[in-house]
């Protein structure tokens, strides 16, 4: 476990930019505030103005939250993974007493951390603020309570989609910025395919493209989870059912796995 | 008892085989990296030696269970590495060729991860890559970047990572690449001391013959992927000395008298040169001296070279092959 958590915390450190030159700690500064600084606002505003009563939804957050944990993988994913093959590190974790098998899955919890971090916080906070600006706070927070079990599993949804294609992307390359446009690029190229082939063939089976459209996907997870996805996404005009979206994101893992595999695991 | 007692007693307990093969073969598709090698390696400093392509970096990968054997049997410590890498590799520190350094961290920082990567505590790890650092020369320049060194501090931070988790052997894989006349030299010395002084078995691939001569107790000959010859350095040399004669008076008498004694001698340029193995030889020249009434102007006794005796072994070696 040691190796485990000596992994994660250097990958974190990496990723975060702590002791490394300020440049490097911009882009997480931004993205953790762009997280949590609308939290706050949701909360403070109507308990400053005094709305009683107001409720910011979750699912609402998580739509939002999940443009970052994409910029947020894009820029950690290659952290984790590009400076460790270009510098040749590998070999000498491998001749630890660890596998390989080892170092990647240390490497997908400490990626799976930070997007957890980002995606999950900000959630539980804004549940403990809707609490707050309720008129009995710990009776909304019993009553609704099957709320946070809905949070942690978008949470981890999102987190553990975003942490394995992010990862599978940057095992590609050993160029920072390379693999981050290419996990960008993905994306927004794969959406405006889904997106364009969905409008373009009007089939029964035309739902499909939702389920392998990048962008849609935790459109999707929220649809499964919460039960509504975003007014207008593709999962919301394709009328595809939450479950559907589970077997996506375990799909998206899957093949990323494989990526993965190919890359790290297999021997010679 | 002291953690340096236990280590010790720890270590007077080990087998002294250390490492052993059976018909060990590596093929990457039609390339033959190692084609069956059969060796028990002992527990000492090792010289692995080969040209470049010899098959002694498959070795190595090997025998860190990086790598799986296509056939044949190898055990490290007693551990068959196919079927126990993990438990291997923890009792192993690997120092390799090519780089393999974080830039962007500390010396201190990294030789520091790479402790706790290895399952050290946290202050063990802080505690013990101070020390390696120290050890490889690098106390004062642990918290630069690594960016900023010289090669040869590179060099050192590598062996220090090795070293870090206290392994019971260290493969170092040409460490003196790279490296000016006193870093070399610097360098062949704490190699020879973490053999000598800190008990740790090496085994120091390389195709610089100077660098096995002078560190090396044992060594393993490899070419184009099969064993050439391997044998304590001590006996593989005393198995090729040379006496150079030269003398006044009756020569093939002299010769006849040696020869009698059962030496070989050979006659070249009114030089003549004996080989032998042990001090009889001297014996031997004396009563020959006396018997022929030859009077000696010169005695030069000469250990051959590794470099000549390695030589030797793959022209034989590759004479085998051309004729098998």
């Amino acid at each position: 476990m040691r190796s485990y958590s000596a992994i994660i915390y250097h990958s974190w450190r990496r990723a975060l930019g702590i002791r490394r030159k300020w440049t490097a700690k911009i882009l997480p500064i931004i993205l953790y505030s762009a997280a949590f600084i609308p939290v706050i606002g949701f909360i403070s505003v109507p308990a400053i103005i005094g709305i009683d009563g107001f409720r910011f939804e979750p699912s609402e957050l998580f739509s939002t939250i999940s443009l970052i944990l994409l910029v947020f993988a894009a820029a950690a994913s290659p952290e984790m993974l590009c400076d460790d093959r270009r510098e040749n590190v590998l070999p000498l974790y491998y001749s630890r007493g660890m596998s390989r098998w080892d170092y990647l899955a240390a490497k997908l919890l400490a990626l799976g951390g930070i997007m957890l971090s980002v995606s999950l916080f900000p959630a539980l906070l804004l549940h403990l603020g809707n609490s707050f600006l309720q008129d009995q706070p710990f009776h909304y927070l019993s009553s609704n309570w099957e709320e946070l079990f809905k949070i942690l599993a978008a949470a981890l949804l999102l987190s553990l989609f975003y942490a394995a294609l992010g990862l599978a992307v940057a095992s590609m390359t050993e160029r920072k910025g390379i693999a981050s446009a290419i996990v960008i690029g993905i994306f927004l190229a794969g959406s405006a395919i889904a997106n364009g082939l969905y409008e373009a063939i009007e089939q029964s089976w035309s739902f499909v493209f939702a389920l392998v459209s990048p962008m849609d996907i935790p459109d999707g997870i929220l649809l499964l989870v919460f039960g509504e996805a975003s007014s207008g996404s593709l999962p919301d005009r394709a009328d595809v059912d939450g479950p559907w979206f589970l077997l996506s994101v375990l799909g998206f893992v899957c093949f990323s796995g494989i990526l993965l595999y190919r890359r790290y695991l297999r021997e010679d | 008892m002291t953690a340096l007692d236990v280590k010790q007693a720890h270590k007077a307990t080990i087998n002294e085989t250390l490492i052993e093969s059976t018909g060990l073969s590596k093929h990457y598709g039609k390339t033959v990296a190692l084609d069956g090698v059969t060796v028990t390696l002992p527990n000492a400093a090792i010289g692995l030696l080969g040209p470049n392509g010899a098959g002694k970096s498959t070795f190595l990968k090997l025998m860190l269970g990086l790598s799986y054997p296509t056939s044949g049997d190898l055990h490290v410590f007693g551990r068959n590495v196919t079927h126990d890498p993990l438990e291997v590799r923890r009792r192993i520190g690997y120092m390799p060729e090519s780089d393999c350094l974080a830039m962007d961290t500390t010396a201190f920082d990294f030789v520091r991860h790479m402790a706790e990567v290895s399952g050290l505590p946290t202050t063990d790890a802080r505690l013990r890559a101070a020390d390696m650092l120290y050890l490889c020369g690098l106390d004062e320049e642990r918290y630069r970047m690594i960016r900023e060194f010289s090669t040869g501090m590179k060099q050192r931070v590598k062996l220090a990572q090795a070293l870090v988790h206290d392994p019971d052997l260290v493969f170092l894989d040409e460490p003196t690449n790279g490296l000016d006349p006193s870093g070399h030299d610097e360098m062949l010395n704490l190699i020879r001391r973490i053999n000598d002084e800190l008990g740790i078995a090496v085994v120091l691939s390389s195709h610089v013959l100077e660098d096995i001569e002078r560190v090396c107790d044992y060594v393993m000959m490899i070419d184009s992927g099969r064993l050439i010859g391997s044998g304590y350095l001590k006996d593989l040399m005393d198995s090729k000395q040379e006496i150079t004669l030269e003398i006044d008076g009756d020569a093939p008498a002299f010769i006849r008298s040696l020869e009698s004694r059962n030496f070989v001698v050979e006659s070249k340029d009114e030089l003549l040169q004996i080989a032998y193995s042990d001090d009889d030889v001297f014996d031997a020249i004396r009563d020959a001296a006396v018997d022929s009434g030859a009077a000696i102007r010169s005695l030069a006794a000469r250990r051959t070279s590794l470099e000549e005796f390695y030589i030797g072994v793959v022209e034989r070696s590759q004479a085998d092959r051309t004729s098998g």
